[in-house]
């Protein structure tokens, strides 16, 4: 269970997040929705350990661990992914070798033997199929060169080699097409399991057409001002947050 | 007693044919004149020699040198190997050399042809040599002359391997090497640079690449010194009308490096392409300095450097782009890439320009910088750990230059040099997914 407690975080002494109170269970499936500026990005952020932050009140954790004492990698050994809104374009590092190193370092970290190589390649290969990436990135440098569709179904790729136990997406529709986001949400539902629990962040509610949240939840000004079940999202759609904005104030 | 006074008691009084004695003393005399750069002069600024000229070098000695640690084994090649400045024959493989490459010690042509010999190093002693081209071609006792007939394509690389044998006592060494590939002949050339033993060696390298009308030669050259190995190394390249010259530096260690790289395109339709790669860890200091020279029109050159520098460890670049009057249709890029690894390293990037025509194409850029945080976050948010994630993201930086290189065992001798800064990238490069 992700259990995020009165979180206040800052960065370069301007506060972000002012009080942020969120619970997820496993399997569970939470959309987080807000304007722009809301602190949805620093949330997911802070959750993955991107440094930067000042968390200055309150606690994250998942599964009774103190993520916030954690290194980045050993969140990912936790079961913690992040998919970025932006992936980073990493010239002269292999998208293949890199994804070797990661499932090993995860598993150094949970004490289990380093994967067979030929495991490796034939998980690699099973995945490249279900997500459609394009066999001919995987040996490219990291994201490098890729379309926008093809760095989000990158990321929905790694994600679904590290099998995370907490995912979350940041704004994975964002940039995508309609075809696109309906691969990159297959890929997302194969994954949706009872021990695996799952952070949607988006601006619109498209996306929850594919991914269908249990719950919802409005960020606003480092807040959650509102949490409802998936129908929120069709009211924020229809309405904006203008009126949450309101009540908040 | 400075290093060129204790030189001098080396010099001289040898058995060779007075032609040569005389252009060797010609070369000592020149190197005398023009002394001991400092960083006085601009083009040693960054560079500062006063610990090598305090020591008291002496020429090497035979030496003995431990074959089995010799790198580039997997190298399929025609394999040189000198020790001390001198041919080892038990250690090098001539076998089934094509008919179209003669090779012959320099040793040997100064008892069949003096006149040659002196002719040859007379350049190295005229009024325009530097320092220590000048001081090799006084002190080398041996060197090696390789020259390709005219349509010869070659189909292995020449590997000639340069060993420096550390004596206790400051040592210096003066390899020296010539190719000339005849009209439209093609040949890849690989120099190799290291050093076995204990205590302070200076190697001071002299190497000249003539490449005929029409030729192709493919000149690739490693300083592998050790942590008491200082390198200074001058390379001459001459390319001619319509021919393409590459010349790949890898500077993976050494105490002092310092590589000098002219490259003269005085022919029409000459190409000349020059990468770098160097790698200067903590207390080394690696500079090089290049040179290209467009004195004809229709000529092109492209220069691609990368440099690395972590604790204290220092590089300098400076890459001098001479256009000349009068010539026309000239192309003429650089690039110098620097990758700081910590708050103490320092990398000083300077392209110089100097052009005096109107029809050409130029571009060049420098930059330095540190790893890139977000890409290290991004790894780390994966699972790698950070030592990994630093090691991917540091080999990444040389990895498109690297991998250009078209020897596999070329590019695992600057990976190997890799994971020994960061152990676990062997592992991490290991393999193949493709």
């Amino acid at each position: 269970m992700l259990r995020i407690e009165n979180l206040h975080a800052e960065i370069d002494g301007k506060p972000i997040l002012r009080g942020l109170n969120l619970t997820i269970g496993k399997g569970e499936v939470h959309a987080i929705m807000g304007p722009n500026g809301s602190g949805k990005s620093t949330l997911s952020y802070l959750i993955a350990g991107r440094p930067g932050y000042t968390v200055t009140e309150g606690s994250i954790t998942w599964n009774g661990k103190d993520l916030l004492a954690l290194e980045p990698e050993e969140r990912a050994g936790e079961g913690v992914f992040l998919a970025f809104q932006y992936p980073v374009e990493i010239p002269g590092v292999n998208n293949v070798y890199m994804l070797r190193a990661a499932v090993n370092g995860i598993r150094k970290y949970r004490g289990e033997a380093e994967i067979s190589a030929v495991d490796f390649l034939n998980l690699v290969k099973t995945r490249t199929r279900e997500i459609g990436l394009k066999e001919s990135l995987l040996n490219r440098p990291v994201n490098q060169g890729f379309s926008g569709g093809e760095k989000k179904r990158n990321e929905v790729f790694q994600m679904s080699i590290l099998e995370p136990s907490l995912a979350i997406l940041d704004e994975t529709d964002s940039g995508l097409d309609i075809d696109a986001l309906r691969i990159v949400a297959d890929g997302v539902n194969r994954l949706r399991s009872p021990d695996r629990a799952f952070m949607v962040v988006t601006h619109y509610q498209r996306l929850l057409d594919y991914i269908v949240p249990d719950h919802v939840h409005v960020l606003a000004d480092g807040r959650i001002v509102k949490s409802g079940p998936r129908e929120l999202a069709l009211e924020l759609e229809a309405k904006g947050y203008d009126w949450l904005l309101e009540d908040a104030a | 007693m400075g290093l060129m006074e204790s030189l001098a008691r080396d010099l001289g009084g040898g058995e060779e044919p007075g032609a040569v004695q005389a252009v060797r003393e010609a070369a000592f005399r020149r190197a005398l004149a023009q002394g001991v750069p400092s960083p006085r002069d601009e083009d040693w600024r960054y560079t500062d020699l006063s610990s090598l000229s305090g020591q008291e070098f002496r020429a090497a000695r035979a030496g003995r040198l431990d074959q089995n640690s010799l790198p580039l084994k997997d190298l399929d090649a025609w394999r040189l190997v000198f020790v001390n400045g001198r041919f080892a024959p038990s250690l090098s493989d001539l076998s089934a050399l094509p008919a179209g490459i003669t090779v012959r010690l320099l040793e040997e042509m100064s008892r069949q042809d003096p006149q040659w010999l002196a002719e040859h190093l007379s350049r190295q002693a005229s009024p325009e040599a530097r320092t220590f081209a000048a001081l090799n071609a006084a002190a080398a006792p041996d060197g090696l002359h390789v020259e390709v007939a005219p349509g010869t394509q070659v189909e292995k690389p020449l590997l000639v391997i340069f060993a420096t044998i550390g004596a206790g006592t400051p040592t210096l060494v003066s390899p020296h090497l010539h190719l000339q590939a005849g009209r439209h002949s093609r040949i890849e050339l690989v120099e190799l640079h290291l050093t076995q033993g204990a205590g302070s060696t200076l190697t001071n390298a002299h190497t000249r690449v003539d490449t005929g009308d029409g030729a192709s030669v493919f000149h690739y050259r490693a300083v592998w010194e050790g942590s008491e190995g200082s390198h200074i190394g001058s390379v001459q390249i001459n390319v001619g009308r319509d021919s393409r010259a590459e010349n790949f530096s890898l500077v993976l260690s050494g105490r002092m490096v310092r590589v000098d790289i002219d490259g003269a395109l005085a022919a029409p339709g000459g190409e000349l392409k020059l990468n770098g790669v160097f790698v200067a860890g903590p207390n080394q200091h690696v500079d090089h300095h290049t040179r290209v020279d467009h004195a004809a029109s229709h000529t092109t050159s492209d220069e691609v450097y990368k440099g690395i520098a972590d604790g204290n460890g220092r590089g300098v670049f400076n890459g001098r782009v001479l256009v000349r009057e009068g010539v026309e249709k000239v192309v003429a890029t650089q690039a110098s890439n620097n990758l700081l690894l910590s708050s103490d390293a320092e990398i000083d990037a300077k392209p110089e320009l100097e052009i005096y025509a109107n029809d050409l194409r130029c571009a060049h850029g420098a930059t330095v910088g540190q790893l890139d945080d977000d890409s290290l976050f991004y790894l780390r948010s994966r699972g790698v750990p950070a030592v990994e994630a630093r090691a991917l993201l540091i080999y990444g930086f040389v990895q498109s230059l690297v991998e250009s290189i078209p020897h596999p065992a070329l590019q695992a001798l600057v990976t190997a040099r890799f994971a020994e800064a960061n152990p676990s990238l062997a592992k991490l490069l290991a393999g193949d997914y493709t």
